[in-house]
C-alpha cells in the first residue's frame, strides 16, 4: 500500500489525495506535524525527504517526493484510462506543472505568512500571484471560448489541473482577493464537482448542484 | 446616477454565483430558474459573511454560514434555526440591474446602461480590437488589454503604480503588433 506523508492543512497533499482517490488507489496517510510542530524539518523526517518538504510518498520500495513529481508518477503506473496524463499532451502539462510550483511559491507562500506567521516579503508572494492568477484566468477564458474546460483543451481533467488548483482555491487565505477572476471561479466551480472530490479546510464544504457551470 | 457594468452576461451562468464589484461595493450576481440576472450586495443581512461564498440552486440563493435560502427578490423564505415564515422584513440589498451590449449593468439608483458609465469593475473580454473597444467603452486606455490584435480585455484597475507599469506593458504590445 502507498504511504503518504501528508498534511491536511497543504495544498500540495491535497493534490496528491485527490489524485490517489480518483485513480482508486489504496493508502495510508502519516500525519506530519508541519505547523507549529515543524516536523518536516526534524532530523527524522530529513532523512526521507532532505528538502524538508511534503508530501513524499513511499510505495514499492521507492521514495518520491514533491507534488508534481508525485501526479506524474501515479499517473503513469496506476492510471489505466490515460487521461490523466495522456502522452501525446505531456509537453502542455510539464508548462503548469511549472506554473503549479510559481503558484507554491507565491500563492502558497503568501498564505503561509498569514497563517502560519512565516518570515518572508508577502507583498512581493501577493504581487507574483496576483499576476499568475491573470495568467490563468486569461488562458481559462480562451479555453472555454473554444467550447473546452480545463487548462489543457480535452474533454477531460488532467494532472495539469490537479497540480494548478489548490493553491488558486487557497488564494484567499493568503490575502489574495479572487473576486476579479471569473474563469478562475468556474473552473474551480468545475473542478469541485468532479467526482470523488474531497475539500481540504479553506475549500468550499457544500454539495453544489450537478450542472456544471 | 452612476452605472457599472459589473459582468459579462454570458458569464452569469445558472447553477453558478459570480462575484464582482460596483465602485467600492463587493457584489453578489447569480442567475436564477426564472433566467432573471440578480445583482445584490455581497452581504448576508444576518451575520454578513459573503453571500457569494453560498450556493446558486436555482429558485434560491443559500447563504453557506447559517443556510439562509433568498428567493430571486432577494426575501429569505427560509432560515433553518426558525420555525415559521421568517419576516418579510428580512431581505438581500438588491441593485437596480440592466442588460445592454452583452453587459450586465447595475447601479445603486435607477439603471441606466451606457449613460455616466463608472469602471468596470470585472474583467470584460470583447471580441474586438482595443481601438474599437475604447470607442465603445467609456473607461481610460490602462483598464484595456489587448488579446492578439482582434480581442481586448478590460480589467479592474489596480495601484497606480501597477496601472502604469500595465500602460507601459499594453502600449509596447500595441507597437508590436
Amino acid at each position: 500500500m502507498i504511504q503518504l506523508h501528508d498534511y491536511p492543512l497543504s495544498g500540495n497533499c491535497f493534490k496528491v489525495r485527490f489524485l490517489m482517490d480518483q485513480l482508486d488507489l489504496d493508502y495510508q496517510s502519516t500525519l506530519v506535524d508541519f505547523y507549529p510542530g515543524y516536523e518536516h524539518k526534524s532530523p527524522r523526517f530529513l532523512k526521507i525527504n532532505p528538502l524538508g518538504q511534503l508530501p513524499v510518498i513511499e510505495d514499492n520500495g521507492q521514495t518520491i517526493r514533491d507534488a508534481q513529481a508525485i501526479l506524474v508518477y501515479l499517473a503513469t503506473a496506476y492510471d489505466t484510462s490515460g487521461t490523466w496524463f495522456p502522452r501525446d499532451r505531456q509537453g502542455e502539462i510539464y508548462q503548469w506543472l511549472a506554473f503549479a510550483d510559481e503558484l507554491t511559491g507565491s500563492i502558497s507562500a503568501a498564505r503561509l505568512h498569514d497563517a502560519m506567521f512565516y518570515s518572508l516579503d508577502v507583498a512581493k508572494a501577493r504581487a507574483r500571484g496576483t499576476k499568475l492568477l491573470r495568467i490563468v484566468d486569461e488562458h481559462l477564458w480562451f479555453t472555454e471560448k473554444d467550447g473546452h474546460d480545463w487548462l489543457v483543451p480535452l474533454p477531460h481533467p488532467t494532472i495539469a489541473d490537479v497540480a494548478c488548483l489548490p493553491y488558486i482555491a487557497l488564494a484567499e487565505e493568503g490575502g489574495i482577493d479572487l473576486a476579479p477572476y471569473p474563469s478562475v471561479a468556474r473552473w474551480m466551480e468545475r473542478f469541485m464537482r468532479l467526482e470523488k472530490f474531497k475539500p481540504m479546510p479553506g475549500m468550499m464544504p457544500l454539495e453544489m448542484p450537478k450542472e456544471t457551470p | 446616477m452612476t452605472s457599472y457594468v459589473v459582468a459579462l452576461e454570458k458569464d452569469v451562468r445558472p447553477n453558478s454565483i459570480v462575484r464582482s464589484m460596483m465602485g467600492d461595493t463587493p457584489l453578489v450576481i447569480w442567475r436564477g430558474s426564472s433566467g432573471a440576472i440578480h445583482v445584490w450586495l455581497d452581504c448576508c443581512p444576518h451575520r454578513s459573511v459573503r453571500l457569494s461564498a453560498g450556493r446558486n440552486m436555482g429558485d434560491y440563493l443559500e447563504g453557506v454560514y447559517h443556510g439562509w435560502r433568498f428567493d430571486e427578490t432577494g426575501l429569505v423564505t427560509l432560515v433553518p434555526a426558525l420555525q415559521g415564515r421568517p419576516s418579510e422584513d428580512i431581505r438581500a440589498t438588491v441593485y437596480s440591474t440592466a442588460l445592454a451590449d452583452g453587459f450586465v449593468w447595475a447601479s445603486d439608483d435607477a439603471c441606466t446602461p451606457a449613460e455616466s458609465a463608472g469602471e468596470p469593475c470585472y474583467p470584460v473580454h470583447i471580441a474586438a480590437p482595443i481601438d474599437q473597444v475604447r470607442q465603445q467603452v467609456d473607461t481610460a486606455v490602462d483598464h484595456l488589454t489587448p488579446w492578439g490584435t482582434q480581442e481586448t480585455m478590460v480589467y479592474p484597475t489596480g495601484n497606480p503604480e501597477q496601472r502604469r507599469a500595465e500602460l507601459s506593458a499594453i502600449r509596447l504590445r500595441l507597437e508590436e503588433s
